[in-house]
């Protein structure tokens, strides 16, 4: 095998270019969540956010033919699932868990069954994904440059979105309202905060950003849809969160970890001789989630931390004895 | 200290012309379901006094105070501020209107620093930034500063002391502009050194024109502290009287609405004649030798719960009892002494026999009683029945069970019995646990333990949260088992049930045991750490 086309010097930048690229929908959706807990929800629904805003950014995009449109429809389609988690979780107080799970299994069984209905088995036409965007001057810095700065637009939007929830976290009203229904609802609650109205502005917003997740991966990078197309990004993102310590700065670096083992996969798998290789190609794929389990273990071992939200997938019921 | 203080007299004397009250509450009614919490009660505040709200458990003190606060709305009645009529959907409106209530549980986030604490929840809505914590910590500290609540505004919550906490709760209505100020049992978890201090600073708060409503059912308190008193009794006001022209002993009588004994003022006579009466202690019942729950080097820092080198010993027919503030280590001990976990170094015999690794079971085999401290999370299981809750510690005996098998006719007979001995009020031994009042939950808790034969009694804090009449029940209970030559260790917090019980007494500060006498301000003092370090409390 050629472990110059993998690592070597000119190998090195387009690695780093695609770990960026491919660590984006992950990234945004595991941000995302890390809001979410922080309010004290325990939102598994997001692979079936991701799922259904990648369904949604697909449809909008084939129909209209507009990829901007497509984005839009994708933060739409996590925040159809969102309103339906906030809906379960905040409002009627039920169990997040199951709720979580449960919507995962309805965004899956409904993209595929829409897909079917609407595509029957013959697969649509592959649109072009966004076209990548160079910043000038910026993306003209050696190295650094083309790493960072010659990306699809949505790449940039993405870090951007990160950098304002990290923000927004410690440094606004909402960020410290968030933080405190989170560890003590009771707390927040009688300092005036409306505990359900911060949790719900958190699931949405994790649907947002799931969802854009899913429109990311389809239009900026597959041009395609197919069924289950996420391929458990959603629960590698819940995943990170931990092994972020709940952390958005944190979490967006295992983000990138995960999406430098995902160039790196598919880098290896094409220097191996890709379809010809002895090795079968799942092998590659599995090997990112692989890793992901790996870190996630020794990172949360290692922890002596209690970063978690305290109240993290308690439901908040004004005026009920707390323990 | 207390009432005689130079602090300016509020000017509502009952024989000026009453101005109008800052705050009256006019025929409140709250009903949860078909339980009736408040039945018309009035209320009346006016600024620059001390009100204190006594009643029971129950009474519907709190309740009262929710509603003006917001947390809860009213099913009938006025609420007028200023003479205007108010209604408030959430704390919110009521922060707005100038009122901050401080909760017997702090509403605090531990892993907020102060001033976030501060101003968590107060821009909320109206700016998307949060103000310059910097700034926002110069005011706290300047506010603490001027009422003498001192406390490091940079701090995490988590690593302050009860007493801190407390202040920071106080410090959050004053930054938010309260001038009524409702405290929800506030000396309930403080020494009796940081009680005083407590009603110092409260007393020149009222010196400014802040109105406080102080809820309590401990008179004393009520007595140094108050200007004005309201008696709630099961929903009703019966009574608001000046403090100057009341006694405890009214003050009781309209609380549970008949005659008592004044526990803490009899019980001490009694208390002693008791001690002098009961057999002489016997034999070594219990001995802890050098026992610590952890090594000095590993103790968890300066707000360690841990406890260090305890060695006492317990004999039979004697109650020997560890008091102390809570967060001292007392905890830590109950738990090792229950089996519930290991100590760091030392030994535990129970009799000869060695127990210091032994496992509940086996300590409720050799004969020992448990009444823990969290009566929710270790003495009973909620969503079992009464008898279920009554024999759960023998249920694998016979008659009550045998291998696999219960045998629910011995149980629901064992329930009946214990029912009927300890008078349980409830429908019926298969009602659930969950529905119980707090009274009545302890006294199952106090059925199961001492429906057995014993020869030790482990009591932690068994009348925490209890009523007057519940109180004196615990105690008469627990003073039979010892005249019944039962060795007992009493955990408790409460100043009043070390002075009615003990035969012997120690005190437990920053996890160290100092052996008191039975006097009442040696005991607080001791409690409070005085002679070792009194933090932000002016020596006395």
């Amino acid at each position: 095998m050629n472990w110059g086309a993998v690592f070597g010097a000119a190998a090195i930048i387009p690695l780093l270019n695609a770990s960026i690229r491919l660590a984006v929908p992950t990234g945004l959706a595991a941000v995302g969540e890390s809001l979410c807990q922080r309010a004290g929800v325990l939102n598994l629904s997001l692979e079936g956010m991701m799922l259904s805003g990648a369904y949604a950014a697909f449809l909008a995009t084939h129909y209209s033919g507009e990829p901007w449109l497509g984005v839009a429809a994708g933060i739409g389609g996590g925040m159809f699932i969102g309103v339906l988690m906030a809906l379960f979780s905040v409002t009627l107080k039920t169990e997040q868990v199951i709720n979580g799970i449960a919507l995962v299994l309805l965004a899956s069984g409904l993209t595929s069954f829409l897909h079917v209905r609407l595509f029957g088995v013959t697969a649509p036409e592959r649109f072009d994904p966004m076209q990548k965007l160079e910043i000038p001057l910026l993306g003209a810095i050696p190295g650094v440059g083309s790493v960072l700065f010659d990306q699809s637009p949505l790449v940039y939007l993405a870090v951007a979105l990160i950098v304002v929830v990290s923000w927004t976290l410690h440094r606004t009203q909402f960020g410290l309202a968030v933080r405190a229904a989170g560890d003590r609802p009771g707390a927040a609650d009688a300092a005036g905060i409306s505990v359900d109205r911060v949790r719900s502005a958190a699931i949405l917003t994790s649907g947002a950003m799931a969802g854009l997740g899913g429109a990311v991966l389809v239009v900026g990078q597959l041009g395609l849809f197919a069924q289950n197309v996420t391929a458990g990004r959603g629960w590698v993102a819940i995943a990170l969160v931990i092994f972020g310590r709940w952390s958005p700065p944190r979490v967006a670096a295992g983000a990138f970890l995960f999406g430098f083992t995902d160039a790196l996969q598919l880098r290896i798998q094409s220097a191996s001789g890709g379809i010809e290789s002895d090795i079968p190609f799942e092998f590659f794929q599995a090997l990112p989630y692989l890793v992901t389990i790996v870190v996630v273990v020794v990172a949360t071992a290692r922890a002596r931390d209690d970063a978690q939200p305290e109240s993290l997938g308690v439901p908040y019921i004004k005026g009920a004895r707390s323990s | 200290m207390g009432r005689d203080s130079d602090r300016p007299v509020p000017d509502h004397g009952l024989d000026q012309p009453n101005p109008a009250p800052l705050v009256a509450m006019r025929g409140i009614t709250k009903r949860f379901g078909s339980v009736t919490a408040v039945t018309g009660a009035d209320f009346d505040l006016h600024s620059g006094e001390i009100h204190a709200l006594l009643g029971e458990n129950g009474a519907g003190k709190t309740t009262l105070m929710n509603l003006l606060y917001g947390l809860e709305q009213p099913d009938d009645g006025t609420i007028l501020i200023d003479g205007d009529p108010v209604s408030f959907r959430s704390a919110h409106d009521a922060i707005e209107a100038g009122i901050g209530m401080v909760h017997q549980h702090f509403q605090l986030v531990p892993r907020l620093s102060v001033a976030e604490n501060v101003i968590l929840g107060a821009g909320e809505g109206r700016r998307i930034r949060l103000p310059d914590l910097t700034e926002v910590a110069e005011t706290v500290e300047e506010l603490g500063r001027r009422y003498g609540l001192g406390v490091s505004a940079t701090s995490l919550v988590t690593d302050l002391s009860v007493g801190e906490q407390q202040r920071v709760e106080i410090l959050r209505a004053l930054y938010r502009g309260a001038r009524i100020l409702i405290l929800d049992e506030p000396t309930a978890t403080l020494s009796p050194v940081e009680i005083d201090h407590l009603i110092e600073q409260l007393q020149g708060m009222a010196g400014t024109g802040t109105a406080i409503v102080m809820i309590t059912h401990h008179l004393d308190e009520v007595m140094t502290a108050a200007d004005r008193i309201t008696v709630l009794r099961a929903g009703v006001n019966v009574a608001t009287l000046p403090a100057e022209t009341t006694s405890p002993l009214e003050l009781a009588r309209l609380m549970v609405g008949r005659e008592v004994a004044m526990l803490s003022e009899v019980g001490e006579a009694e208390a002693a004649a008791n001690r002098a009466g009961s057999t002489s202690a016997g034999v070594s019942v219990l001995t802890l030798q050098d026992l610590s729950s952890a090594s000095e080097a590993g103790a968890r820092g300066e707000h360690a719960r841990d406890f260090f080198d305890v060695s006492l010993e317990v004999r039979a027919s004697e109650i020997v009892t560890i008091a102390g503030v809570e967060g001292n280590g007392q905890a830590e001990l109950e738990a090792v002494l229950c089996g519930l976990s290991e100590p760091a170094s030392g030994r535990i015999h129970l009799g000869r026999a060695d127990v210091t690794d032994a496992a509940p079971r086996e300590l409720l085999d050799a004969g020992v009683g448990m009444i823990p401290s969290d009566r929710y999370r270790h003495g009973l299981i909620r969503g079992l029945s009464v008898a279920e809750n009554l024999v759960y510690d023998r249920i694998d005996k016979p008659p009550y069970g045998r291998r696999l098998w219960i045998d629910p006719k011995a149980v629901a007979a064992r329930g009946a019995d214990l029912v009927g001995r300890f008078s349980i009020a409830v429908r019926g031994p298969s009602t659930a646990a969950s529905t119980l009042s707090g009274g009545n939950a302890q006294k199952v808790v106090l059925a199961r333990a001492l429906g057995t034969d014993l020869q030790l009694l482990i009591a932690a804090q068994p009348t925490r949260g209890l009523d007057v009449g519940a109180i004196e029940f615990v105690w008469n209970q627990i003073s039979e088992q010892r005249d019944s030559g039962v060795a007992v260790i009493l955990i408790t917090t409460d100043l009043n049930e070390v002075i009615a019980l003990s035969d012997r007494c120690f005190v437990i500060y920053r996890g160290r045991l100092v052996e008191t006498p039975l006097d009442r301000e040696a005991i607080g003092l001791a409690m409070g750490g005085a002679g070792s370090r009194a933090e932000g409390v002016p020596a006395r």
